[in-house]
């Protein structure tokens, strides 16, 4: 017999429909990115900001890495920042446009239409300023400092700065108001990678890593140092490359900046270590993979830093590329991977099962979705992301295009392993029991 | 209707991420079950714990679903804070927790 749930919606948690259309949207974004790094030419290896490199990007840490953790924020602010009500019409406000802007801003850059770029760039614009205006709400109202909440003040405010630098750059475009320097191009990126991207999954994991691996005797002593070392340099960083240093201060400025998210993958590799869970699931494994994708980063960017290595003076976009891929698909994909098989099962369990609970067997998040389709989505993509990384420092056209093709299969596979556990038709019995008890 | 009684209801709400109800995990610090009412004092794993929510609402609708007509009250407190040491001993083992 079908009990009617007690409550039909749970107090603090938004709404399922509100949040999954972010993690349902981001594969596409990670599918648009592989499939247009299939297409680049060898001007990919020559300028940094040629536009297939700029449009690849931009589909990966818009299109992808962001959109989910958009969805996330959305999900885990209400529950872990301290319960304020979100204004859920302008969440699905913010999803639509943002759609529609990375859509129309990637497909500018890859086609280099100047006037949608600024049109596409201006849109990006407004959505960012809703995203933040949204979060701000309980990041600003929560009494209780927490290592989550810290990080997500400074994380919205790099997105929020990384976004209008991103913004000039569109309308210098078309009104060249200043030239745009290498120094100013990673200025912007690393506001985005590490200030938006970076500050994100680390305050996160500072949540998730120790709960989902069962480290609670581990405690970490790294957070706040960490994200004080990687705020200073990020700010000093942003300032100075934008005149363009030499040599020797743009080495210092990298080592110091590659400091804070090492501190913090020490902290993660404890707790990693730590944990009493003694099988490591998906989210432990991809969190693992994530970190090596790190440390690989950090490596390319010393080289980044020193200027040409290894003698490419004539393709001098090898290893800022290499660097590019390793940092966003590398580091923050994968590790956008890792939650996205706790947060989306979670929202289904939630939902769909958790009113039922104590009245009938209900599955656990681990029957909600394929373990076999989730390994082989992480495989795929590491496997993908690692190709796109030797392609690019080594200079082979061949095999940056292979990455490409492999990562935009990973992302159809990794759409398929969501809309079957949206379905119901994970591998597992129990789920599949369950959901014939409960209609979808 | 006695603490045993209650405990075996509170026997079928399960920590989701764990798939390990909610007393064999050592989260019901205490039961008590005055004239017509059920009082149960939990925790969670850990602070600002994301299904600390589902686990406490859970815990409510199981109470009243089971004892209709009883006032229900659950309480949660963070003091003293969970540790994996209060887990049963056959669940550790069972989970390979060490």
């Amino acid at each position: 017999m079908n009990t009617a749930p007690a409550r039909a919606q749970p107090a603090n948690s938004p709404p399922m429909w509100l949040v999954l259309p972010f993690f349902l949207a981001a594969p596409f974004g990670l599918i648009a990115g592989g499939v247009l790094l299939q297409r680049v030419g060898f001007e990919t290896f020559v300028a940094i900001n040629a536009r297939g490199t700029v449009a690849v990007t931009h589909a990966l840490v818009l299109g992808w890495v962001s959109t989910v953790m958009m969805g996330a924020c959305y999900q885990l602010g209400p529950v872990v920042l301290g319960g304020e009500p979100w204004s859920q019409r302008l969440v699905r406000a913010h999803f639509l446009l943002h759609v529609l802007a990375v859509a129309l801003f990637v497909w500018s850059m890859a086609w280099f239409n100047v006037m949608w770029v600024g049109i596409a760039g201006s849109l990006l614009y407004c959505s960012i300023v809703m995203f933040v205006v949204n979060v701000s709400r309980p990041l600003w109202r929560r009494q209780v400092m927490s290592i989550p909440r810290a990080y997500l003040l400074c994380s919205t405010a790099s997105l929020a700065a990384a976004a209008t630098v991103g913004l000039t750059f569109a309308g210098n475009l078309e009104h060249h108001w200043f030239p745009t320097t290498p120094g100013r191009l990673a200025a912007h990126a690393h506001l985005g990678l590490v200030g938006w991207l970076g500050l994100t999954i680390m305050g996160v994991s500072y949540q998730l890593v120790p709960m989902f691996n069962v480290a609670s005797r581990v405690k970490p002593r790294l957070a706040m140092p960490a994200l004080i070392v990687t705020c200073v340099t990020l700010v000093a960083f942003a300032l100075v490359m934008s005149f363009d240093p030499g040599r020797e201060v743009r080495v210092g400025l990298a080592l110091a900046l590659m400091l804070g998210p090492l501190l913090w993958a020490v902290d993660q590799w404890r707790l990693l270590a730590g944990r009493a869970k003694r099988r490591m699931d998906i989210h432990g494994r991809a969190t693992t993979v994530s970190l090596l994708f790190l440390v690989l980063t950090v490596v390319l960017g010393a080289g980044v830093a020193w200027g040409t290595p290894f003698g490419n003076e004539d393709q001098p976009a090898r290893w800022p590329l290499a660097y590019a891929i390793a940092g966003v698909a590398g580091w923050a994909g994968t590790a956008i991977l890792a939650n996205s098989y706790k947060i989306v099962p979670f929202l289904v369990w939630y939902h769909r099962y958790r009113p039922l609970m104590g009245r009938q067997p209900v599955p656990v998040i681990h029957d909600i979705y394929s373990e076999r389709l989730a390994t082989a989505v992480l495989i795929l993509h590491s496997i993908a992301t690692s190709f796109a990384i030797a392609g690019a420092l080594a200079g082979n056209l061949e095999w940056l295009q292979r990455g490409g093709l492999l990562m935009a299969l990973g992302a159809a596979v990794h759409f398929l392993s969501m809309a079957l556990m949206l379905a119901g038709k994970s591998s597992s019995r129990r789920h599949q029991a369950a959901t014939r008890r409960v209609p979808i | 209707m006695n603490a045993p009684a209650v405990a075996n209801i509170l026997r079928t709400v399960l920590d989701p991420e764990l798939g390990v109800d909610v007393v064999a995990l050592g989260l019901v610090y205490g039961i008590d079950t005055p004239d017509g009412g059920v009082h149960v004092t939990m925790t969670t794993t850990t602070p600002l714990c994301p299904m600390g929510e589902a686990l406490v609402e859970g815990v409510d609708d199981a109470l009243r679903f089971a004892f209709p007509g009883l006032a229900v009250d659950v309480r949660v407190v963070d003091q003293p804070a969970w540790d994996i040491g209060m887990i049963d001993v056959t669940t550790r083992e069972r989970l390979r927790i060490r």
